[in-house]
């Protein structure tokens, strides 16, 4: 449905993304993540055609975004970060002027305007403010008037820049549930610096940094790769006087154990972290049923994203200044091989002159 | 495009910046009349029309011009324009022909100034018709160098301003080509707007003043175009 390749942007000697490719199929909820500055608006307005790539190629429905820019522009409605409202017009008024915009009156297989507009607003939920100056509207009623623009003509892709930015709390769980609802039957992009909200919405993340991709994968695998096997948190009823985090933190493979607490008479909770690559529950049960320990609870626990996405970003940081280091290795030795061919050239010289 | 030129109008009416425009057209058109034509005794419109194209439409276009594109950039709402499936070239005519509309609606006030000397004196047609042929291609004109100028800059005031400023420079262009060796003060006056107005208002229909500002307005519409193309690319 979308393919982009290649995808390249410089703003002077800034590049603010870097040869970028990824793919998105019919159906996905997918997010951008990053934090501020990372690329995620200037991949979106490159997907929309608001900005131009200098490198790169976009494919939208099969329609390439700059042969066939109209045609490729058909098939998604974004809404940016700040949505791009008139203020001295209502509801009504502005919605119109969207759908005569987007040219939908000549489309066949969208309804009639007035029947197309008050189906969007009855899905936005913004009917009772229909008749509204925009300019008089709280900014949840803002955002999903500009929700509504962009779903107007029917789009089957949805482009939404940080959908959430500036909500108060129960504006942005309305909003969640709103595009998840949008989701059953459209592909949507959503870009966003708040963790949580990629979790909650998307089915698929794609993590950029500093105008690369570090990371692309489902939510859940995402989870598991990054954490999954290596942290559990435990309910063990063992005596009072038991030295439980002393005994199990000597174990083999234990890279940390952590006191929780103790929720249940009886026993104990703790976070036990294993070392990389070591399954650590089989010692676990070896270990309490020797001391007549029993486990009541054992639940593995992923990273949470924030974690997951400082670990990626420091490691493509690390990657990064690696292959800086290797590239100056490269240079000096490439300098110094110069200059020792110079010196036997010069040698050469100087014997066949004598 | 359609969809554009309603916007304008729907924009420059709710706007009270629009009726302000209104209310001075109106009343500078007043004082023009009254200085051109009732105090001269004359039912002659050319001074009229002459003076009117070059101080109001100055300063009203540059008042437009701030809405055109500046204001759009300004308040984030060429996004929508700008990935809506229209062309540059369909945004660009409709806020063309928005803005020609207002204009044209505007320049409708001098039409009770003609039926006011049809009443008390005679009225030329030939030269009222010339002179209107006129306003309208260098409103035209005017209208497309605003719109370029627009395109230029995120600031309103400097959108008003430069092309305020580029409009007064062809006014006074004439005036610094004395001083300059007679073939460059021959192309700058051939080149300023309003020189090339001075035949419509004596009632002559010539081709070369018609190419002229249809030439401009094609020239600056293409700039804006390619303007608006150019800050997508940097």
């Amino acid at each position: 449905m979308i393919t982009v390749s290649g995808l390249t942007k410089r703003y002077g000697n800034k590049v603010a993304v870097n040869n970028i490719s990824f793919t998105i199929n019919q159906g996905d909820i997918v997010g951008l993540l990053g934090p501020n500055g990372a690329g995620k608006s200037t991949t979106m307005n490159m997907l929309t055609g608001y900005i131009s790539s200098h490198a790169g190629k976009i494919v939208i429905n099969g329609h390439d975004l700059l042969e066939e820019p109209s045609k490729a522009k058909e098939n998604f409605g974004y809404l940016p970060e700040i949505p791009p409202l008139y203020h001295d017009m209502t509801v009504r008024e502005y919605l119109n002027f969207v759908y005569n915009l987007k040219g939908c009156g000549k489309k066949e297989n969208i309804k009639k305007k007035k029947e197309h507009i008050a189906e969007v607003c009855d899905v936005v939920k913004i009917t009772g403010v229909y008749n509204r100056l925009i300019k008089n509207l709280s900014k949840g009623y803002k955002q999903r008037v500009g929700l509504a623009q962009a779903l107007i003509g029917d789009p089957p892709i949805l482009i939404l820049d940080e959908p959430t930015a500036g909500l108060d709390p129960k504006e942005i769980v309305e909003i969640r549930n709103l595009i998840k609802r949008l989701g059953t039957r459209r592909t949507i992009i959503l870009s966003s610096h708040i963790l949580s909200e990629v979790q909650a919405v998307c089915e698929r993340i794609i993590i950029m940094n500093e105008g690369f991709i570090v990371m692309d994968a489902l939510a859940d695998d995402l989870t598991m790769r990054m954490g999954a096997n290596s942290r559990y948190g435990v309910r063990l009823a063992a005596p009072e006087d038991a030295d439980v985090i002393g005994v199990l933190g000597a174990l083999p493979g234990v890279a940390k154990i952590e006191y929780v607490g103790s929720f249940e008479k009886g026993t104990i909770d703790f976070i036990i972290e294993a070392e990389k690559n070591v399954d650590i529950r089989r010692l676990l049960f070896d270990e309490c049923a020797k001391r007549n320990w029993y486990i009541l609870m054992i639940t593995p626990l992923g990273m949470s994203l924030e974690d997951i996405f400082l670990q990626l970003v420091q490691q493509n940081d690390e990657q990064r200044a690696l292959a800086g280091k290797k590239d100056e290795k490269a240079e000096e030795k490439a300098s110094e091989n110069k200059e020792e061919n110079n010196e036997e050239k010069e040698e050469k010289n100087d014997d066949s002159d004598n | 495009m359609t969809a554009i030129i309603k916007r304008e109008l729907v924009a420059f009416f709710k706007n009270p910046i629009g009726w302000f425009v209104l209310a001075i057209y109106a009343f500078l058109s007043a004082i023009l009349f009254t200085l051109f034509v009732i105090w001269q005794n004359t039912s002659y419109l050319g001074d009229y029309f002459g003076f009117w194209l070059f101080f109001v439409d100055m300063v009203v276009v540059g008042i437009l011009s701030m809405r055109f594109f500046s204001e759009e950039k300004k308040n984030k709402t060429d996004q929508l324009l700008l990935t809506s499936p229209i062309s540059l070239y369909q945004l660009v005519l409709g806020k063309f022909f928005g803005a020609l509309i207002i204009f044209l609606l505007c320049t409708s006030i001098n039409l009770f100034y003609v039926l006011i000397i049809d009443i008390f004196g005679t009225v030329d047609y030939g030269c009222l018709a010339t002179n209107l042929i006129g306003t309208v291609l260098a409103l035209c004109a005017i209208i497309s160098i605003g719109l370029f100028v627009s395109a230029l800059t995120e600031s309103s005031v400097e959108a008003a301003a430069g092309t305020m400023a580029i409009l007064f420079f062809m006014f006074v262009v004439d005036f610094f080509a004395m001083f300059m060796p007679s073939w460059l003060a021959n192309i700058i006056m051939h080149a300023n707007i309003y020189a090339q107005f001075d035949d419509f208002t004596n009632g002559i229909l010539n081709l070369p003043p018609i190419v002229y500002y249809i030439s401009v307005t094609v020239i600056f519409l293409f700039l804006a175009v390619r303007m608006i193309e150019k800050r997508r690319w940097s």
